[in-house]
């Protein structure tokens, strides 16, 4: 019987990783961010900024598959303090400027794209197609994202 | 070798014409297989439809199939020259599709997802090239392979995701016939496909610039093309009076030609403006399944709003949870194996728990490993759906209070004796679909705290 359910354990074991890409990105996810964070903690020297570097590096290597990704990364490497976070206050900014203009429907919709790109990492030197179906997935790896720092904040909590 | 399949070819008409059918469609089927794993497990596929590479594939192969047909007539002298230019449009297609992969390019990202490597796209070519070379001798086949390519500018123009039952209405009308399309065959495919490859078309387009300069031998393929398909519109019959939009690109001229819809304006600035908001369009609508709560808003604007208050709601979480765990970060160490093992995974639909039963670290086969012959009464539990969450139920509170003989764990384990079973269904119903877990948390609890007394 013990057996039984040792050999229906090492069955379970021996399949593939998970291929589905969620589970990808988010076992690529933790397993960047967790020893980063460990070594950060073992450093003593975390400050906020640093963490969110780690956790914006995290997300940059593992979507490489995306032009994002890309930008992300180099603006990471080139500049220690990370963007997303004054790109975000500036949105709101031309947001609530869209809604005083009141002007005519394309202009506020161009002014909504090019918020959408300020949002978007690397956004603003794509064309707005490009940057389109780059926020599908940016957004799907935010999502995913929140899901990992939720779960990784609850565990040491 | 592939002279003596021309001469056999020409030699006798029959086999060919038997074999050939089957045989293409085994190609093609085969190229859709072929395309298939490729697809994978890469996020770009969440969103794009993946019959993209193989209708691309399809056409790409049929109206290559159709461009030997010009040379029937003059078989013993034009075989040479025929072979060269097929090479010649192969190896096109494969530097169109090797090139995203091996530039490592910033724009082709939701392109070079589906080749993983340069090889599997060289590979595929290559192997084409000698089922190809066998179709060349009949002339039957060949007017119903550029019967087939009108069928691939179809299944772009209507918009349609599966090319497949192209073959099923192969002999019911076809969209009508648009002798502009042919240009360039073997690139048309890969602009004229409206939905989702529309970063696709992009790359494309300047790829071919590219390789404009590469390849002059496909001038002359695109201009035997171009002559034999202004002899098809007798055949190719028309079932819509509109005019469908249609979308080729000229590598002389390196221009779009877009045709303009029944009542619409005709000047190129309207039709470029309409094709780029007609992709936008595209591309929102595709948006609008991926944010929650844009099912009801209409209209672009609003759409638009949604998803920048989204994005932005998203990343002032992501903030906030680093700041979270920055505070967090300084006052404990972290437990990445039992993190790492416990598979943090978003949906909670019965797909996902399967894989997750299905997916297994090395992390967590050691953890296990190491103290299953202290933990065989919980063994039926785990293996079912806990494995993945050593850290939420009570049996596996007992299981981590074995953990101490680990010397990596001895000091993560205060925090977790401090669980309450609150906070573990809390946990639980974060992110899992854990019905069955509660059943088992009550059936074996009575075997559990004898064991926990025991090691704590």
């Amino acid at each position: 019987m013990e057996r039984q359910i040792i050999n229906k354990k090492k069955r379970v074991f021996s399949l593939e990783p998970n291929k589905n890409p969620s589970a990808v990105f988010t076992r690529k996810y933790t397993s960047h961010l967790v020893p980063a964070l460990k070594k950060l903690n073992m450093n003593k020297n975390s400050s906020k900024q640093t963490v969110k570097h780690e956790v914006d590096m995290a997300l940059a290597l593992s979507a490489q598959e995306f032009a994002w990704s890309r930008f992300l990364l180099q603006k990471l490497s080139s500049s220690t303090n990370p963007t997303t976070t004054t790109s975000s206050s500036d949105g709101i900014q031309i947001l609530e400027r869209s809604d005083k203009e009141g002007g005519n429907e394309e202009g506020e919709i161009e002014e909504k794209l090019r918020e959408l790109q300020t949002l978007l990492p690397g956004g603003e030197e794509m064309n707005v197609e490009e940057m389109l179906s780059e926020i599908g997935n940016y957004i799907k790896c935010l999502e995913l994202q929140t899901i990992a720092l939720k779960s990784i904040v609850q565990d040491s909590t | 070798m592939e002279n003596e399949l021309f001469m056999n070819a020409g030699a006798s008409s029959h086999p060919p014409v038997m074999t050939s059918p089957s045989s293409s469609s085994a190609m093609l089927n085969w190229v859709s297989m072929e395309t298939q794993p490729v697809d994978p497990s890469l996020s770009c596929n969440l969103f794009w439809e993946k019959s993209t590479e193989q209708s691309i594939f399809h056409s790409a192969l049929s109206s290559l199939v159709s461009s030997p047909t010009p040379s029937n007539s003059n078989f013993s002298g034009g075989e040479n020259v025929v072979i060269r230019e097929l090479i010649g449009r192969l190896s096109n297609i494969g530097d169109i599709y090797g090139t995203p992969a091996s530039n490592g390019n910033v724009s082709g990202s939701c392109y070079a997802t589906p080749m993983s490597s340069p090889t599997p796209g060289r590979m595929m070519v290559t192997k084409t090239t000698t089922p190809i070379t066998e179709f060349s001798g009949d002339p039957g086949f060949a007017e119903r392979a550029a019967r087939f390519s009108c069928f691939g500018s179809r299944s772009f123009n209507g918009r349609t995701n599966s090319p497949f039952p192209i073959n099923n209405e192969q002999p019911v009308a076809i969209n009508e016939k648009k002798p502009r399309i042919s240009s360039s065959p073997a690139l048309k495919p890969l602009v004229s496909h409206v939905p989702a490859g529309e970063s696709s078309g992009e790359y494309s387009r300047k790829r071919i610039a590219n390789s404009k300069q590469n390849s002059p031998s496909t001038v002359s393929p695109s201009k035997e093309i171009e002559e034999k398909e202004d002899s098809d519109p007798k055949r190719c019959k028309k079932s819509e009076g509109n005019g469908d939009k249609t979308k080729s690109i000229d590598p002389y001229k390196d221009y779009i030609h877009v045709r303009a819809r029944r009542g619409q304006a005709t000047d190129s600035h309207s039709l470029a403006e309409r094709v780029r908001r007609e992709k936008i369009s595209e591309r929102m609508k595709l948006l609008q399944d991926l944010v929650p709560g844009c099912n009801k808003v209409t209209g672009k604007a609003l759409m638009l709003d949604e998803i920048i208050n989204y994005v932005q709601s998203l990343q002032r979480q992501v903030e906030f949870l680093s700041m979270k765990l920055s505070s967090v970060n300084t006052r404990l160490d972290f437990n990445m194996d039992a993190l790492l093992s416990k598979d943090i995974f978003p949906s909670s639909n019965n797909l996902m728990h399967h894989q997750q039963v299905l997916q297994l670290d090395s992390s967590a086969e050691t953890l296990l490993g190491d103290h299953h012959n202290n933990n065989l009464q919980l063994n039926p539990d785990i293996s079912s759906n806990n494995i993945i969450n050593p850290l939420e139920t009570s049996e596996t509170r007992s299981f981590i209070s074995h953990l101490p003989t680990l010397a990596h764990f001895t000091d993560s384990i205060s925090q977790y004796s401090t669980f309450s079973e609150d906070d573990l269904t809390s946990i639980i119903h974060m992110g899992f679909s854990q019905n069955r877990l509660h059943e088992l948390n009550h059936g074996s609890s009575n075997q559990v705290p004898s064991h926990m007394k025991a090691e704590l």
